[in-house]
């Protein structure tokens, strides 16, 4: 298990839990819950990444509240 | 109220009572929707010509709204969801509570994304349309939507459309004016059990799921498990309609990806800049604004002053009129001579880089450098905003997700950032004594001051910077159409802002003029200038007249550093001092006006005299420190 800001170019994960449930609710309005198959498109202090045709830029505070795993 | 028959209540368009339009009356169709679905291609598409933008009260969130043969149209802001989380989202939640029908426009492209807003309004019970738009951009990254699987699956009317081709239009008018039934039972579990089949009205269902699930929720368990529960709905329904098929390459999204790169990104970030500052600062600042403000001067001042002076002769009046600060002689000039002219340009860029997808990724790339000092990424539009104008800039900081951020980017748009009057001043005064090394010492002076107002203040200002969270849209062309009429709606809503302030600011100037408290504010001030800044008593009168139009300060100050064809009486180092003390002045009178309404009595002041202070401290320590560099 590693937080999304440690995810590097490239690297597909899938997420498996948020830190806390505020992070977890703002994730859910852009789409992204629990078992969501992501895809790191750059990082940049923020971390871009990909969930089918829609790209995300997450924050490094709010990359860091969100676990995912390699898949 | 209403135009719904509803017999319970008269606060919003619910429906606790028999839902029939009254006769005669036009019902209210809200158009919401996620940020960049073409919400507002739609609305145009809907509206016609007679449109109506107007400042949601309280705010300066736009919201436009247009009079049809079938309805009352109204544009709402993007919102990802209903829920206090944004000054966009809470204008959003209050005008869908007035919504006779809603049109739910969401995105081919990231459905599964906006189908969350629309599971949410399904919740609630308002009666929605749901438009699928952007499918022709989908079917070309290989996406094909089951709008008619999506219809029997969410139990609202679904409609495919291409908006910019005017496709799927005719069938929303259609549909907003038939009697189909436009809610769905297919409810989150959660909020099913939450109201467990008991008839509520619509206003009380709205409020007791927002209480749960809003921003301020008393539950934040609960919200998590609701936000879950939809996002699973959510997911499920799109898997069962989104068909991809083949991925193909697309060049849109290889220089969105480029623009990605931390490399490119800033080389790209700057050549833009330049852009910006070679078609605002040079061409329209320059050329366009001395043909208008000189035309205003030749025609329109004698004109105007002639008049005025027929009704009312030479008195206080006539001087508050049209006297060197009148409001129908200086307001006049000011807003329609230079305001205007670099409002216009400065949106008209900006409308250009977000309907392009170029400021989320902005935002991003600048993300990091903003965080050091309290802020996040989309900070960037107000300070970007503020090169232009101080007062759009402030005015823009509402589009910030918290107060602590809001405060920083007024402070250092007040203290560092020069508007496009200030760097007419010091681009002239720096080209007199030097080129290079004195651009990169000002340049690293007011970069320092920058991150040492934003370090300091993020210290001090209790509570947190919000987390950057935002979706990167392809890249596009612009639509012409879309981008002026995205312009033009700013541009009226600022100068409809900017006008009473400034106004009121050359009221306030003339007042302070016939009183006489002007010419004593610059004497009271040459000691200041004398021995802290080793400047001439004259500099006084420049910095006054600075605190009023930044423009104001450059005629003298020109003279005296030998331009305009004088001599100069000032040695290199003395302009390279006034240079930075000009940027980092208090606030003019208009930016001081709007920070006050935006900030409150208590920040405006703190921050004119912090402003202050740190401006002559500053020139102090450089006109001791720099005499070995001059």
């Amino acid at each position: 298990m590693k937080r999304l800001y440690e995810l590097v170019n490239g690297e597909e994960a899938e997420i498996i839990d948020f830190e806390d449930n505020l992070s977890k609710c703002h994730s859910a309005r852009f789409g992204l819950a629990v078992g969501e198959i992501i895809k790191c498109r750059a990082k940049l202090g923020p971390v871009v990444i990909s969930k089918n045709q829609q790209v995300i830029a997450i924050g490094q505070n709010l990359s860091k509240k969100i676990y995912v795993k390699n898949v | 109220m209403s135009v719904f028959g509803c017999k319970s209540c008269t606060k919003c368009a619910c429906d606790s009572g028999k839902e029939e339009i009254i006769a005669g009356k036009l019902p209210k169709i809200v158009l919401v929707g996620n940020p960049n679905v073409g919400k507002s291609v739609i609305f145009n598409a809907l509206s016609g010509f007679y449109v109506e933008v107007s400042n949601y009260p309280g705010t300066t969130v736009d919201v436009s709204r247009a009079f049809t043969e079938f309805g009352e149209i109204i544009d709402s802001p993007g919102a990802y969801s209903l829920g206090n989380y944004s000054d966009d989202e809470i204008v959003t939640q209050n005008i869908v509570q007035t919504a006779d029908i809603i049109v739910n426009v969401v995105s081919a492209l990231c459905i599964e994304r906006d189908l969350f807003l629309t599971q949410q309004l399904i919740d609630m019970n308002f009666p929605v349309i749901l438009v699928v738009n952007q499918m022709d951009e989908a079917a070309k990254r290989g996406i094909d939507i089951d709008c008619e699987k999506l219809e029997n699956l969410i139990g609202i009317r679904v409609i495919p459309a291409v908006a910019i081709h005017k496709k799927g239009i005719a069938e929303i008018i259609n549909a907003i004016k038939s009697e189909e039934v436009r809610f769905s039972d297919n409810q989150t579990p959660y909020i099913k059990n939450l109201f467990n089949g008991q008839e509520v009205s619509r206003c009380d269902r709205f409020s007791r799921i927002l209480e749960v699930e809003g921003q301020d929720s008393k539950s934040p368990e609960e919200r998590a498990i609701i936000y879950n529960e939809r996002r699973a709905l959510v997911n499920d329904l799109a898997k069962q309609v989104i068909m991809h098929t083949e991925k193909r390459f697309r060049m849109s999204d290889f220089v969105g990806d480029m623009l990605l790169n931390p490399f490119a990104g800033v080389i790209t970030a700057l050549v833009m800049l330049y852009l910006l500052y070679l078609v605002v600062g040079v061409f329209v600042s320059g050329e366009i604004v001395d043909f208008l403000y000189g035309n205003i001067e030749k025609y329109y001042f004698p004109w105007i002053k002639g008049l005025v002076t027929g009704i009312i002769p030479v008195s206080f009046i006539n001087e508050v009129l049209v006297g060197e600060f009148g409001v129908l002689t200086m307001t006049i000039a000011i807003v329609i001579g230079v305001l205007l002219p670099l409002i216009t340009a400065f949106y008209l860029f900006m409308s250009i880089l977000e309907d392009s997808g170029y400021l989320p990724r902005l935002a991003v790339l600048t993300d990091n450098i903003l965080n050091k000092i309290g802020l996040n990424g989309r900070a960037v539009i107000p300070l970007l905003l503020g090169f232009g104008c101080g007062a759009m800039g402030t005015i823009t900081t509402r589009i910030l997700g918290s107060k602590k951020e809001r405060t920083i980017a007024t402070a250092i748009l007040g203290v560092t950032i020069p508007c496009a009057a200030q760097q007419g001043i010091i681009i002239a005064l720096i080209a007199a004594i030097g080129g290079f090394k004195v651009w990169a010492i000002y340049l690293g002076v007011i970069f320092m001051i920058m991150v040492l107002v934003g370090t300091v203040l993020d210290r001090l200002i209790p509570g947190k910077s919000t987390d950057l969270i935002i979706d990167l849209p392809p890249m596009r062309v612009p639509l012409v159409y879309n981008t002026c009429n995205k312009t033009l709606f700013r541009v009226v809503n600022f100068l409809r802002e900017a006008f009473p302030v400034f106004a009121f600011g050359s009221l306030l100037i003339s007042v302070l003029y016939m009183t006489g408290i002007l010419k004593w504010l610059k004497q009271a001030l040459s000691p200041v200038v004398v021995t802290l800044l080793q400047l001439p008593a004259e500099f006084s009168d420049i910095f006054i007249m600075g605190m009023i139009r930044r423009d104001f300060a450059s005629v003298g100050l020109l003279g005296m550093a030998g331009l305009e064809e004088s001599i100069s009486v000032l040695t290199d180092l003395q302009i390279f001092v006034a240079s930075v003390v000009i940027t980092l002045f208090v606030p003019c009178i208009a930016a001081l006006i709007v920070i006050y309404r935006e900030r409150g009595l208590k920040e405006a002041t703190l921050l004119w005299f912090g402003t202050f202070a740190i401006s002559i401290i500053v020139g102090a320590i450089l006109s001791r420190a720099l005499f070995w560099i001059f």
